[in-house]
């Protein structure tokens, strides 16, 4: 199963509440199995970074608080 | 070094700056000289404009173009002048000189631009002068930027340094009052040229200058970093003889982010961790020329918005992240929208524009209602430093978006309490405009 790293947001309301956050993390880990978090991004900004299965991507996009998925890219020189 | 004297007798002993270039400004000399125009004196070419000499037998001279006035001119009048709502500064003439260590420099220097031609030398030192009278008066809050700059008063050869087209397009001086001094400007590129006699000194490996890329260290092997941070912080004197640099005390952070293949690139995980970085060492500005294509209609990364947008707001020690539009255009047979992460809202997505002020056939713009752009600044034809302790001329947004965040910089040392908005409402605002605001955004970020 490939595994790729992704960027979770959540929406602004649950990214600010400490315990909102960690249920939702909870919920994440559930759904995809996420390894290798940033958990200070995530404590900071409500940023979630880490390594799931890509088959887990659309579960993560269905829960109830997360804004986004996307996956790491990369950027050039402009 | 820059040496000054007052001018003797023979020449006028004030120099009068409008805040626009315009023919009233004859008029309001000639009634408060009380002097008409000389026969024949007006200068179609130069618009110069000349009143018949008083005591003195000194001649009056309107430059009408860059909207200065160069006359002899009693304490009354000169207090007469200052109280004027349409004149920026009255201020005593001097003369600059140039080091003979520079006058002697012959590099090929496409970037310093054209020398002013013999027949105007002193046109271009008042235009000059008028920048740095607009430069001091921004610096006291007075904010001077005359409504009606043209593009001669732009490009106006500052007294008598070389310096990049970039920067005095901008007017950038090198007796610019604001250097970035404390200010904290993290560039997040392909590293730096630790050897650089202009930039090596400038950061510490490890402190300052980290690598975010697994394996590699801050070493730019590309030159495109070394550019970048030489367009924010090269030295004042550059061992090239030419100023490219637009804040040069910032406190320079390098971030390496982009790895050493042979087409480099940067993942966003190490790019959100150098940012993160750049805020955990202070840094008030952050500048990537970086970035990947977008089609228009795509979303914006939110991943990027989110750090952005928290940074930006903070009550406290705020962040502005500026980046580059991106070089996916071929005008003018084809135009793309902004990139990313340059399109995130809380990000300031700057264009390129050459020495013309046209926009660079590369140069993204808003094609949608996500990616705009926000600003321009100088992208084709960049004098700066790169790998190899050399110098090199460079095209794209990644040049434009440095000259920006220097700018910025020089906004903070001005300004300290500003917040990242209140300095990136600023520099839009202050901006000149030069046309679609989908190209160029809110025009030429200027000092």
């Amino acid at each position: 199963m490939a595994r790729s790293k992704v960027h979770i947001t959540l929406q602004p309301d649950v990214a600010a509440d400490p315990a909102r956050r960690s249920s939702i993390l909870e919920q994440i880990q559930l759904a995809g199995g996420l390894t290798e978090v940033n958990q200070k991004r995530f404590d900071r900004y409500g940023l979630l970074t880490g390594l799931t299965d890509d088959s887990a991507i659309d579960r993560i996009r269905g829960i109830k608080g997360v804004k986004s998925v996307e996956a790491d890219q990369v950027r050039e020189p402009s | 070094m820059i040496t000054a004297k007052s001018l003797d007798r023979n020449r006028p002993n004030y120099i009068v700056v409008f805040k626009e270039a315009a023919e009233r400004n004859t008029r309001t000399m000639s009634t408060l000289l009380k002097k008409t125009a000389a026969a024949g004196a007006k200068s179609r070419a130069e618009r110069v404009s000349l009143l018949q000499a008083g005591e003195s037998g000194v001649m009056t001279k309107i430059y009408e173009g860059i909207g200065v006035a160069a006359a002899d001119l009693t304490d009354e009048q000169c207090n007469a002048l200052k109280k004027r709502e349409d004149v920026a500064v009255v201020a005593l003439n001097q003369v600059r000189f140039l080091p003979p260590t520079l006058r002697s420099r012959d590099l090929a220097d496409r970037a310093a631009g054209p020398e002013p031609s013999t027949s105007e030398p002193l046109q271009a030192y008042l235009a000059g002068m008028r920048d740095a009278a607009n430069a001091a008066l921004g610096f006291l809050g007075q904010g001077a930027a005359p409504a009606a700059l043209n593009a001669p008063a732009v490009f106006a050869q500052q007294a008598p340094q070389r310096v990049t087209w970039g920067l005095r397009a901008m007017g950038v001086t090198q007796i610019s009052a604001p250097t970035g001094r404390g200010v904290k400007v993290a560039v997040l590129d392909t590293g730096i040229d630790l050897t650089h006699r202009d930039l090596g000194s400038r950061v510490m490996e490890g402190q300052t200058a980290m690598s975010f890329v697994t394996g590699v260290t801050v070493q730019d092997i590309f030159g495109h970093g070394t550019h970048c941070a030489g367009t924010v912080a090269g030295p004042r004197q550059s061992v090239s003889g030419i100023r490219y640099g637009v804040a040069p005390d910032v406190e320079l952070l390098v971030a390496k982010v982009f790895n050493n293949r042979p087409r480099p690139g940067a993942s966003d995980d190490d790019i959100l961790e150098a940012i993160e970085w750049a805020d955990e060492s202070g840094a008030r500005i952050v500048s990537m020329s970086l970035g990947s294509p977008r089609s228009a209609g795509e979303p914006f990364s939110e991943a990027y918005e989110v750090l952005a947008a928290q940074l930006l707001a903070r009550p406290s020690n705020s962040i502005l992240i500026i980046a580059a539009a991106g070089n996916e255009s071929e005008r003018p047979f084809a135009t793309a929208p902004v990139g990313n992460p340059a399109a995130c809202p809380s990000i300031l997505a700057v264009a390129a524009v050459d020495r013309s002020l046209r926009i660079a056939e590369f140069s993204c713009a808003q094609l949608d209602n996500i990616g705009e752009v926000n600003l321009s600044g100088p992208g084709v034809g960049v004098f700066s430093a790169t790998t190899g302790d050399t110098f090199e001329t460079l095209d794209g947004t990644s040049m434009a978006t440095p000259h920006v965040a220097g700018l910025a910089a020089l906004l903070f040392e001005s300004n300290p309490s500003l917040t990242a908005q209140q300095a990136a409402d600023r520099l839009k605002s202050r901006a000149l405009p030069l046309g679609d605001a989908r190209d160029f955004g809110a025009g030429l970020a200027r000092l």
